[in-house]
């Protein structure tokens, strides 16, 4: 059983906490949506293993704004739901090979999750990604797949997603966000990709998001 | 000077001391052998000529796919591989481009120190490169449309996101 120990600031009126693993000696993976992403959380198991959790996702797409408490637990058990489901498309992930310009497994499975669950679907991403809950070369495919998806409703949250990647610690998912955002092809990512290449210390990578910064560049340019 | 050029996955070969700072200086990540895999100790690559570009082997490559996206590339001059007693034969390429497929080579009995040896001298000698997916997908139409390319051997999925039916 997890349970919320003690928090520094009280915890906000919408908060779930879903532990995507849980049981009384292990503490899994924990996926925190709260609207106040500057919180932090401190969570015990009944074994007093102690697990602060930083990196808050902010809510901002798709759960209930009113805090009754029927769509709470509504909103709750989808999120559960939509983040095991998630939690599987990546675990099976783990030993399938990726190539470039080729369909995967994992390209078809993560395309369908985010078609069928939206933006809360981009949440659960967050999370992985955010908490390294995924290995590198599938969160990178994942990237990739997410600026490929052919969806209008996902559309403004999967360039929000690609273009937090930009700043991620591991370059070979800061390169899959710019793979991402180039498909993508949307000029609103260019101040992203700016601020980004100021910060990139890795060469490669940095030419990598030029190019991609010149493309938007032309295709704003083009769209005037 | 006549390069060989082999297809990989860019990221792999990024040195990041974020994600590997156990690597020690002038190492590699395990992780390139993917992009290094032998079918009976072969490996297979592309030699590019003044004749045979750049742009027509990446495009031939390309054409293979389910799906137009960026390509990522090695390319190293033919001598270094020579010299460092790597062997190379000639073998008939599987591309939708017959030319490019009679510049194709297999790099062969591979031992995995000899592997090894060839990662390395991708990573300290060869030129990493990346064709945008935007540019991949101008070479295919050229391709395609210049009937260098034989469009019958492209998968429909690749032609119908081309626009070309």
């Amino acid at each position: 059983m997890l349970t919320l120990a003690s928090t520094a600031i009280e915890p906000p009126p919408l908060a779930y906490v879903i532990p995507a693993i849980e049981s009384s000696t292990k503490l899994g993976p924990i996926f925190v949506v709260s609207d106040n992403p500057n919180t932090t959380y401190t969570f015990t198991t009944e074994t007093n293993r102690i697990s602060t959790i930083t990196s808050v996702v902010h809510l901002a797409f798709g759960l209930p704004e009113e805090s009754t408490s029927e769509n709470f637990l509504q909103g709750k058990k989808e999120a559960a739901s939509v983040f095991h489901i998630l939690h599987e498309i990546t675990s099976n992930a783990t030993n399938e090979r990726f190539e470039d310009g080729m369909e995967s497994i994992f390209s078809k499975a993560l395309t369908s999750f985010v078609i069928k669950f939206n933006s809360l679907a981009i949440t659960a991403l967050i999370a992985v990604f955010e908490n390294d809950l995924a290995n590198p070369e599938v969160i990178s495919e994942a990237l990739r797949t997410v600026g490929r998806i052919q969806d209008s409703h996902t559309h403004q949250s999967r360039l929000w997603l690609l273009e937090r990647a930009l700043i991620h610690r591991f370059a070979r998912i800061r390169d899959a966000a710019i793979l991402g955002l180039s498909h993508m092809d949307n000029p609103d990512a260019i101040a992203s990709i700016r601020n980004a290449i100021k910060n990139e210390k890795i060469v490669q990578i940095r030419y990598n998001m030029e190019q991609a910064l010149e493309q938007l560049e032309l295709t704003k340019a083009g769209s005037l | 000077m006549t390069s060989i050029l082999r297809g990989i996955k860019l990221n792999r070969w990024i040195l990041d001391p974020e994600e590997t700072p156990w690597l020690k200086e002038g190492d590699l990540p395990s992780e390139v052998f993917k992009d290094l895999g032998t079918t009976n100790s072969c490996i297979s690559v592309y030699e590019i000529t003044d004749d045979i570009s750049i742009q027509y082997t990446v495009a031939a490559l390309a054409a293979t796919k389910d799906f137009a996206s960026n390509y990522d590339y090695y390319f190293i001059d033919k001598n270094i591989l020579l010299s460092a007693d790597l062997k190379l034969k000639p073998s008939l390429g599987e591309t939708p481009d017959d030319t490019v497929n009679k510049r194709h080579f297999d790099i062969y009995e591979l031992s995995a120190a000899s592997l090894l040896q060839l990662a390395e001298l991708l990573s300290s000698k060869g030129t990493k490169a990346r064709v945008s997916e935007k540019m991949v997908k101008s070479y295919l139409t050229d391709g395609i449309n210049s009937r260098r390319i034989d469009r019958s051997r492209v998968k429909d999925s690749l032609l119908q996101k081309l626009g070309i039916r």
